[in-house]
């Protein structure tokens, strides 16, 4: 009686999972079709496939907005580690009174709506030139990295053995030395979720990058916003293109969720 | 404990010097406050990019009572709240289906996380074209094809309803973000409680009622927290789904901030905008916190 309710409830989960992904499942079929299939009433399954929508994508404009978004999501993410890493080092080890100003002023920075400082950046980026450039996009993307670093790897950082920090300390290390030598090593598993995590945030984002970059330094979603716009009629090869737009990220989150949520959980609850 | 807290004194003395903060905490402010300031700044004044000849003029508050007497911007307001309110209970009810289902999972739930999370990886751009196209066009979507076969009349909602459009798009994204956090809420419930909760012949109903549910609040308003604060500024789906129409129907402050400025390039009242968002904001973020920080100490 009760096995036989587990695997109903089992059954259902996943029928559940398969429903509310439904809508990607059918954007990246739809991809594979041709444009008559794509519209078809009713619903077409058994159709001819075609790979040529995808092909068009990996070929076409897609890379120049790929390649815009790897050099954003890499550089914030690198830039954000390397001034907030020392910050979340001190944060988790020599907490100090300020701590928890400086872990909510952050934060605040972070939950603050970017329509709130959208118009001055926006002044004065046009002054200085900086409207569709890639340097423009990466000082704000780096801001909104910054907080979630100081979080989440100050609590990595607090599952380093406070000992082994003591006792090199005590030996008379320099911080540099811990830092590279000890904290880094034993907070890979932190570092990646953390990456991962930015990764997802910075990819996706949208606001800023629709507000501040034109053709020339535009990312992924301005692409697939304008894609829409132009050539929304055109539902094979918009899904293929909206597909080839996510399954990065896509793709990392299956690959990595389970250590995501675990990552997300730690930083969240500490 | 008297020993840890006295090590930890005598290393903060040994820390680090503030050169390992400052840079961080400069950044920010560079990048976030000072623009925000700059705001506050703007808002206060008359200033409009396509009138170069109007002089910049200090005009107090009134770009604040266009925005609350305009009736665009009262909807903009309404909307905002309608939008982060709906979603929020919403997603906290799915959530707490979801995260109930795949905690009693005993295979596959490495599958089942990958399936349901994958909404909220979704770029804010993809999701409506997804949505509008595929499922909701009235003509060759899928729900429509569904409801005809089940003898119901077809509907459009991007036409009809936009709100209950958006807000699809919205709890979508959102609802697995809410079940990973009441996962993390279940996986913490102690099991001997429930155990003993059995053996005194409780059944699931009142197990889950007295103490799996007494045992997540925390989690609910936490994550209600981080969900509102971050749905509340919702853009993407707006400006793909629906541009803010028809009219202005489903038109938030995020988006109408964002065609005072590119459209009409009123600064002034752009900015004043941006501060009306920013207070809700930590309205919410206030209220919410007052609720979750008894929990929050007395962990």
């Amino acid at each position: 009686m009760r096995t036989r309710r587990n695997a109903s409830l089992t059954a259902l989960t996943f029928v559940i999972a398969i429903v509310l992904c439904f809508p990607i499942i059918w954007t990246a079929f739809t991809g594979f079709k041709n444009e008559a299939d794509a519209i078809a009433v009713p619903p077409t399954i058994f159709v001819p496939l075609t790979f040529q929508h995808y092909w068009d994508g990996v070929t076409g404009e897609y890379v120049h907005y790929l390649l815009n978004t790897i050099i954003a999501v890499m550089t914030s993410i690198v830039a954000a580690f390397a001034l907030g890493l020392p910050a979340a080092y001190k944060l988790a080890f020599f907490p100090g009174r300020k701590a928890n100003d400086i872990l909510f002023f952050a934060l605040s920075t972070r939950f603050m709506p970017g329509v709130a400082v959208i118009v001055p950046i926006f002044l004065l980026y046009s002054k200085l030139g900086l409207i569709d450039s890639m340097f423009g996009l990466v000082i704000i993307y780096t801001a909104l990295n910054v907080p979630i670093v100081l979080w989440l790897m100050r609590s990595f950082f607090k599952d380093v053995p406070y000992e082994l920090v003591e006792s090199a300390l005590l030996e008379g290390a320099p911080h540099r030395t811990i830092f590279v030598e000890i904290v880094i090593p034993l907070s890979k598993a932190g570092l990646a979720t953390t990456a991962f995590l930015l990764l997802i945030l910075t990819w996706n984002e949208f606001f800023f990058a629709v507000n501040l970059t034109g053709q020339r330094a535009a990312t992924l979603p301005v692409y697939m916003a304008s894609f829409f716009t132009t050539e929304g009629q055109s539902w094979a090869r918009m899904s293929a293109a909206a597909i080839l737009a996510v399954a990065p990220v896509l793709l990392i989150g299956w690959f990595a969720s389970r250590a995501l949520v675990k990552g997300m959980l730690a930083g969240a609850v500490k | 404990m008297v020993d840890v807290a006295m090590s930890a004194e005598r290393l903060n003395r040994l820390g680090p010097s503030r050169w390992a903060t400052l840079p961080a905490v400069c950044y920010l402010i560079v990048v976030t406050q000072l623009p925000f300031v700059a705001t506050i700044y703007f808002s206060v004044h008359s200033w409009n990019l396509l009138y170069p000849a109007r002089p910049f003029r200090f005009v107090g508050l009134s770009n604040f009572t266009f925005i609350v007497t305009d009736p665009i911007f009262r909807t903009a307001i309404e909307n905002t709240i309608v939008f982060t309110a709906v979603p929020a209970v919403l997603t906290m009810l799915i959530g707490l289906g979801l995260a109930l289902l795949v905690n009693r999972l005993t295979f596959g739930r490495g599958l089942a996380y990958s399936l349901l999370f994958s909404p909220f990886l979704i770029m804010e751009t993809v999701n409506p074209i997804i949505w509008k196209t595929m499922i909701l066009n009235p003509i060759y979507g899928l729900l429509n094809f569904a409801l005809t076969r089940f003898g119901l009349p077809p509907v459009d909602l991007i036409a009809t309803a936009p709100r209950i459009a958006i807000i699809i798009m919205i709890v979508w994204q959102w609802s697995p973000f809410m079940m990973l956090i009441l996962l993390a809420g279940l996986q913490t419930v102690s099991q001997e409680t429930l155990e003993a909760a059995q053996i005194d012949g409780a059944n699931s109903w009142n197990q889950f009622r007295h103490i799996t549910l007494p045992h997540l609040v925390p989690y609910v308003s936490v994550g209600m927290l981080i969900e509102a604060i971050l749905i509340l500024p919702v853009f993407g789906p707006i400006y793909v789904g629906t541009y803010g129409g028809p009219g202005n129907q489903t038109t938030n402050l995020m988006f109408s901030v964002y065609k005072t400025l590119t459209e009409q390039y009123e600064i002034g009242r752009a900015a004043a905008g941006g501060i009306i968002t920013a207070i809700m904001t930590t309205v919410v973020a206030l209220v919410l916190l007052a609720y979750v920080r008894p929990y929050m100490e007395r962990n």
